[in-house]
């Protein structure tokens, strides 16, 4: 399946866009006008489907020739399928530039690193912003980040602290998980992610989970009180004991046996140690 | 306790998918795939068949391409995975000498990510190489980058690959 399409036109950023098409889309036009505003039915949908920051997009710069280097570069970049390049240049040149071609192949980079979120927020600020995407690409990146959304899971977290929020941090972006108020983050199913919460006065932990497609799953968050020297908490003590015995239980007879992944049915399989 | 209980449900072992398209050929062929770990065994020595690493076999079709499949389980994801696909005759190739039938000869640099599904998928070229006397592989082994090697369910699948990795990181690993 050709995961490529190029699209030459005449002059400026767009003269040499590539549009990597890996569904077969037909390729947007730009836009030769501001469109009007999406009709009510339209925005009622991406509404439930986008989240708020991405309903507004930087103007197109007027510059022509802004973020072309780095544009070219992301379509070296995905003609070579180095997706992982391909995203960073096409959001350097979106940065100067504005360019909705530019947002859209980044979009679409994602998507074929399977980062579902990133390429989703992407279609959906494609979709929403009328300033800067035509009709055409508005209507493909609307169906495309519903396609994406699909492959979203969400993660309910509430904090058990009672005098304090938690910072919770997945890869590298800090959520405020204030006390006792529930807090949606939204992962990509199917990746196994390491989320790290500490709060003031209280032991940092981890947790790793891998959510399915359309998962959402709600957990509390209880952290462990920090004492500067263990033996003060005979409580903590009790915990972690009650932690070890039922964490060796836990994991040895359901995590080892139930969780492990298998080799994939129908083909030959070897174990490697 | 919640975080001990949650993190039981993500595995701690590693699969590996291996996925190469052959293209036709016009003498019957039969492929015996064979895969090692990279700490124990080198391309330098015959790889007998195992009860622990049992070759793989697949006729080779005449008139469209042939996929040869395997899927590798693993404890330990810091290790390398040796791939050999042999062409042999339809009876296979046990009795020939260990150069007595080409060979092509892959090494995946950690192709291995804990908890996930990795996919390697490619096409060899139309003919086979020739045999080498004296080798047990009859060209240089390729190696095949970590970053050439992808997960999750994107549609690069059906397509050879490279650029999984961001700035250094693998995106199987974020």
């Amino acid at each position: 399946m050709p995961v490529a399409d190029v699209r030459r036109a005449a002059g400026g950023l767009e003269l040499a866009a590539l549009l990597l098409t890996a569904a077969s889309l037909p390729l947007p036009a730009l836009a030769q006008e501001t469109p009007g505003p999406l009709p009510v039915r339209e925005e009622a949908t991406l509404s439930v489907l986008c989240p708020d920051s991405t309903r507004t997009a930087p103007s197109p710069s007027t510059d022509r020739q802004l973020g072309r280097p780095e544009f070219l570069l992301g379509v070296a970049a995905a003609e070579d399928e180095r997706w992982g390049d391909a995203v960073t240049q096409f959001r350097a040149s979106y940065a100067l530039s504005g360019s909705p071609i530019a947002l859209y192949n980044m979009a679409l980079a994602f998507r074929a690193l399977s980062s579902h979120r990133r390429a989703r927020d992407a279609f959906c600020t494609l979709a929403q912003d009328a300033r800067i995407a035509d009709a055409d690409m508005r209507e493909e990146s609307r169906t495309l980040a519903a396609s994406e959304a699909e492959r979203v899971a969400s993660l309910v977290l509430t904090a058990e602290q009672p005098d304090h929020g938690v910072n919770v941090t997945v890869e590298g972006d800090v959520i405020d998980l204030a006390s006792s108020a529930p807090q949606e983050v939204e992962l990509d199913a199917d990746r196994r992610y390491e989320l790290l919460f500490d709060a003031p006065g209280y032991q940092t932990s981890a947790l790793e989970l891998m959510l399915s497609q359309g998962e959402r799953r709600e957990t509390a968050i209880r952290l462990l009180p920090a004492y500067e020297r263990l033996e003060e908490s005979p409580a903590l003590w009790a915990i972690i004991g009650g932690v070890l015995l039922a964490g060796a239980v836990v994991a040895g007879v359901v995590g080892y046996f139930e969780a492990q992944l298998d080799a994939t049915p129908g083909r030959p399989m070897v174990q490697f140690p | 306790m919640v975080g001990i209980a949650l993190m039981t449900g993500c595995a701690d072992n590693a699969v590996f998918d291996l996925e190469i398209t052959l293209p036709p050929s016009s003498a019957p062929t039969t492929i015996e795939l064979d895969v090692r770990p990279g700490g124990t065994e080198g391309f330098d020595v015959d790889w007998a068949p195992t009860s622990a690493f049992p070759t793989a076999r697949f006729e080779l079709a005449g008139d469209r391409p042939t996929r040869v499949l395997e899927s590798i389980v693993a404890e330990s994801i810091e290790q390398d995975a040796l791939v050999r696909i042999r062409f042999c005759p339809p009876a296979g190739c046990a009795g020939l000498a260990g150069d007595a039938a080409p060979v092509t000869c892959l090494r995946f640099e950690r192709p291995f990510h804990r908890g996930v599904r990795s996919i390697y998928r490619s096409t060899l070229g139309e003919e086979p190489p020739p045999p080498a006397p004296g080798q047990f592989c009859s060209q240089p082994p390729r190696t095949v980058t970590r970053c050439e090697v992808g997960c999750g369910d994107g549609d690069w699948h059906d397509v050879p690959t490279n650029g999984f990795c961001i700035e250094g990181a693998h995106v199987c690993d974020s």
